[in-house]
């Protein structure tokens, strides 16, 4: 008598609720410190701040402020995410454990789609009890934290957790090994922009013309870090069509988890990794890794010496292969494969070769004028490594888009690379400069040359374009955008602070400064202004000859001198001077020492220095006027300027009466 | 259930561990798949009971291929030799995925095995010793009452009566329900009591394979003593394979048609004579020779 049709059959349905106890009973006690870490790092701390916010006058709790306190329990969350892919996907990693699953008479899509419920329930239901909580607590104690932003935080929540699972599971499909498959997920998540990071701080050491403006170009290598984008997108703006982007990828990486998982073979559990060429890839790209991350650290301490790199990259290569094949091999005892071996080397190979010729191409190419919206030239220390934020500052800010301009800049630009050094040398005779083009398709290109000579024929052109008139781009009060709720304005040499409504007078009286000689209003007279809103802090120059300061002087108690920073006991030098005499004199005021100035201007030690002060606050400026008022503080100097320093490092100049 | 491997081969690499078999197995029997270590018998126990997808060719029961197939899994049940249970389940925990996948699963015979063999339901496996979690694999095989069991070396850990007692469970199963079994050993002498027919590999090919009624039918071994010792025309006319010989006693093993062994004898005027049986080891060791293989190479004890 055969089985079958004596015996009552049991029940098929969908979901296999045996299988589902066993998922979820493994990642259990992991749930429930997710849900407890989640009620601490949010519901708990906002009970916390609200106690002490009335009694320390503290900042009210609103939505961004809420939002921002999450990107904490974002992390937890997120690690949450990935622990539970790497426990519920365990049992691939076991050989018996595989064969017992696999040899039971269930599909590989129904078992991965129970272990993706299981999943998504953990993640789900600790987030909607916190939500339940944090709602709760929005209508009971907290004002301004409205239901609305809870059920944003909570489908934001599910959204960064659940794209981490699916990294979590995908990765899991491709090694053997809880350890390995952690590994994996880091590599995943951050490989792309620490090895980004590396190959720009050694194209920076290498390559004079490299910009160290790293944000300009990282901003993509960004949008692929996940954890990144999942914090940033809670303190700085939401980017929809990113998260968009993200939802889809994390949607291909379930459908590609079936996929990868219905060809998986049961029979390579006891390898590493389920694909060998996995395997070589990774080991290869964190070998250029390691040797960059060595080479690129020996290279910043020991200048002038090219085949010290050279060996400190060799070593990182060959530290970092070993150190890698011991993780992937999970013992300190490897297997050398010459294969593997042969990969990475054929792989470092290339990578040299397309770091030099692609950096190349890049610092050389001059953009096609059609290309080009606007330009910056600048040899300003002060503001060149400053980068201006968007929504603070007009578009002009810095850039000129004049078609002269341009043109220029181009000619410029060439001439830089025909006398740039390379590779990249210290140079104590340089001047910086920095040359950045606006894109007509939407990008910025900088370039950032440190090794070309004070007196080259790029720094004479500069001079040359600089001082044709008065830069009114890079006068920051003219190009602040009206609108912006500010907290703070001031002088930022002396911290006095400046009526907020000092931006638009300023503007109003632009046409005074458009009269101004170009090297009176672009060397003399500057004031360094900072200004603060609730998210920017920004710094750079103005003019003290705009009447708008002037006026703000007056209203308020303070004087000029104040502002200018000078009192009785600077030291001071008065030089009259012809127009015609600028060009040079500034030139050597910007490269050489006021002692060897003296021996060449008539530059005389001011007697009566109250009287000098006095006169100033006296509305004492006079920009037309010839006469230089040379100052500073040389004693207060930083301690790497000395007596052959530069002039223009020292002191200041202004045009006076 | 019919189970055929249709010319299944499987690889590791560059090790080709199963090749090119082809191997039915009649319903109701009990076959043993034998070979040494490596030979690859752990392999296509695998691709028999749907873990591995074989390369090339492939696994049917009642002509439905096996792999990915939870119509053909429900009805077979595979042994691993090391006992596989989740990390601290208990046997009813075990019991209710099994009932939860295997459509013919009993609760009822579970409870009678459970007791039968003094395991309590409760009880953590992994607190069992070796001996007793292949014991709770039985149970859970059993209660499944699968149409096909696969077993990988089975008998491993169990003790002299626990074995019978399985041995007895298994040839109910098969006499009374039509149940297929397919054990792989090492171990010749286990399977010998055990197996209707027998296959053994040898790095990844099978070798031979036949009932074993068909070969006892076909072999005995005859002791045979002499006055005067005879020619090579007595080992010529009885069909001999394999012969010893100590002073004028000749020990041999005759091949072919043995039901007139003992007319053939006599012609030969012997002191006396004696007809044994033979065992499997025995068999195959003059098999295996004729195929060039040194069975001690191959089977180990």
């Amino acid at each position: 008598m055969k089985w079958g049709n004596s015996v009552m059959k049991s029940r098929t349905s969908l979901l296999n609720k045996a299988l589902l106890s066993h998922f979820s009973s493994a990642i259990f006690w992991v749930t429930l410190i997710f849900l407890i870490l989640n009620i601490i790092s949010l519901p708990l701390i906002l009970w916390l701040y609200q106690q002490q916010s009335n009694i320390l006058q503290l900042e009210t709790i609103n939505k961004d402020f809420f939002l921002q306190l999450s990107s904490v329990q974002q992390v937890i969350g997120m690690s949450f995410a990935a622990i539970i892919g790497i426990i519920l996907f365990n049992y691939l990693n076991n050989e018996a454990a595989s064969d017992f699953m696999h040899s039971l008479p269930i599909k590989r899509n129904k078992i991965l789609s129970h272990i993706l419920l299981v999943g998504f329930s953990a993640i789900v239901i600790p987030l909607l009890i916190t939500a339940i909580i944090l709602g709760l607590q929005s209508l009971l104690f907290i004002d301004n934290l409205s239901l609305s932003t809870i059920a944003l935080w909570f489908v934001y929540s599910i959204f960064t957790h659940v794209v981490i699972f699916t990294i979590s599971v995908l990765t899991g499909f491709f090694v053997n090994g809880s350890f390995l498959h952690i590994q994996l997920i880091i590599m995943v998540l951050f490989l792309p922009l620490v090895l980004w990071t590396l190959i720009y701080s050694t194209a920076g050491l290498t390559f004079d013309g490299v910009s160290s403006r790293f944000s300009d170009y990282v901003e993509p290598i960004l949008d692929i870090t996940f954890p990144f984008v999942a914090i940033d997108q809670l303190v700085a703006d939401f980017n929809l069509s990113l998260t968009i982007t993200w939802a889809i990828v994390a949607i291909i990486f379930i459908i590609l988890t079936f996929i990868v998982y219905k060809y998986r073979r049961n029979e390579r559990v006891n390898l590493s990794f389920n694909f060998t060429w996995l395997k070589d890839i990774l080991i290869a790209i964190t070998t250029v890794a390691g040797m960059l991350a060595l080479g690129t650290f020996v290279s910043f301490f020991i200048e002038h010496s090219l085949f010290i790199s050279i060996i400190a990259y060799v070593v990182g290569a060959l530290i970092t292969f070993i150190i890698v094949e011991m993780l992937f091999q999970s013992s300190v005892k490897i297997s050398f494969s010459l294969r593997t071996f042969s990969i990475t080397i054929v792989t470092i190979i290339v990578f040299w070769l397309l770091f030099i010729l692609s950096w190349n191409h890049y610092i050389n190419s001059v953009p096609d004028k059609e290309n080009i919206e606007s330009v910056s030239i600048t040899t300003d220390g002060n503001t060149m490594y400053q980068e201006p934020v968007d929504d603070f500052f007009e578009e002009s800010y810095m850039f000129k888009s004049n078609r002269q301009a341009i043109e220029n800049a181009r000619n410029i630009h060439e001439i830089a690379v025909a006398e740039k050094d390379s590779p990249r040398l210290y140079n104590e005779n340089s001047s910086p400069v920095m040359i950045s083009y606006k894109l007509k398709d939407g990008h910025t290109k900088t370039l950032e040359f440190l090794t070309l000579d004070s007196d080259s024929k790029v720094m004479d052109l500069i001079d040359q374009q600089k001082n044709r008139e008065y830069n009114m781009e890079e006068d920051m009060l003219l190009n602040m955008k009206n609108d912006r709720d500010l907290d703070t304005l001031a002088a930022n040499e002396t911290m006095i602070e400046l009526d907020k409504n000092l931006v638009s007078d300023y503007k109003n009286k632009e046409s005074d400064l458009q009269v101004l000689n170009p090297y009176i209003g672009n060397e003399t007279g500057r004031i360094s202004i900072e200004a603060s809103d609730s998210s920017n802090y920004q710094t750079g120059q103005s003019s003290l000859y705009n009447p708008a300061i002037l006026d703000n002087v007056e209203d308020e108690e303070y004087k000029l001198t104040d502002l200018m920073n000078i009192d009785e006991t600077s030291e001071m030098y008065l030089l009259e001077i012809e127009e015609g005499e600028y060009k040079d004199f500034f030139k050597d005021f910007n490269s050489i020492s006021l002692s060897k100035m003296k021996e060449e201007y008539d530059i005389q030690d001011v007697e009566d220095a109250p009287q000098v002060i006095q006169d100033l606050n006296d509305k004492g400026l006079d920009p037309s006027s010839g006469k230089l008022l040379i100052y500073g503080y040389p004693e207060y100097s930083a301690d790497d300027l000395d007596e052959e320093t530069a002039a223009n490092m020292i002191y200041k100049i202004i045009s006076i009466k | 259930m019919k189970v055929v491997v249709d010319a299944t081969s499987k690889e590791f690499g560059k090790v080709l561990a199963t090749d090119n078999i082809n191997l039915e197995i009649k319903p109701a029997t009990v076959h043993g798949l034998l070979g040494s270590n490596g030979a690859g018998k752990t392999t296509l126990m695998k691709i028999m009971s749907g873990i591995y997808k074989a390369d090339q060719g492939m696994v049917t029961y009642d002509g439905k291929n096996i792999y990915e197939s939870p119509e053909v899994k429900k009805d077979v049940v595979f042994l691993h030799d090391i006992p596989f249970f989740f990390r601290g389940s208990s046997l009813k925990k075990m019991a209710k995925l099994y009932q939860s996948m295997y459509s013919n699963w009993s609760t009822e015979r579970f409870n009678q095995l459970s007791k039968h063999f003094g395991l309590s339901p409760d009880v953590q496996l992994s607190q069992l010793s070796k001996g007793m979690k292949r014991q709770a694999s039985f149970i859970l095989a059993f209660a499944a009452r699968p149409k096909v069991m696969l077993l990988d070396e089975p008998f491993d850990g169990l003790d002299p009566i626990i074995r019978k007692q399985v041995k007895n469970i298994m040839m109910q199963d098969i006499a009374n329900h039509g149940m297929t079994v397919i054990a792989s050993s090492h171990n010749l002498r286990e399977m010998e009591d055990l197996c209707d027919s027998v296959s053994i590999m040898h790095q990844g090919k099978l070798l031979f394979n036949q009932d074993l009624s068909d070969i006892r039918g076909n072999h005995c071994k005859l002791q045979i003593a002499f006055k005067t010792l005879p020619d090579d025309d007595f080992y010529k006319q009885l069909n001999v394979v394999h012969s010893s010989q100590r002073g004028r006693i000749i020990t041999c093993i005759i091949k072919g048609d043995i039901s007139k062994i003992e007319e053939k004898v006599t012609k030969y005027h012997p002191l006396m004579y004696d007809i044994l049986p033979l065992t499997l080891e025995e068999i195959f060791t003059y098999e295996m020779g004729e195929l060039g293989y040194e069975i001690s190479n191959i089977i180990v004890e």
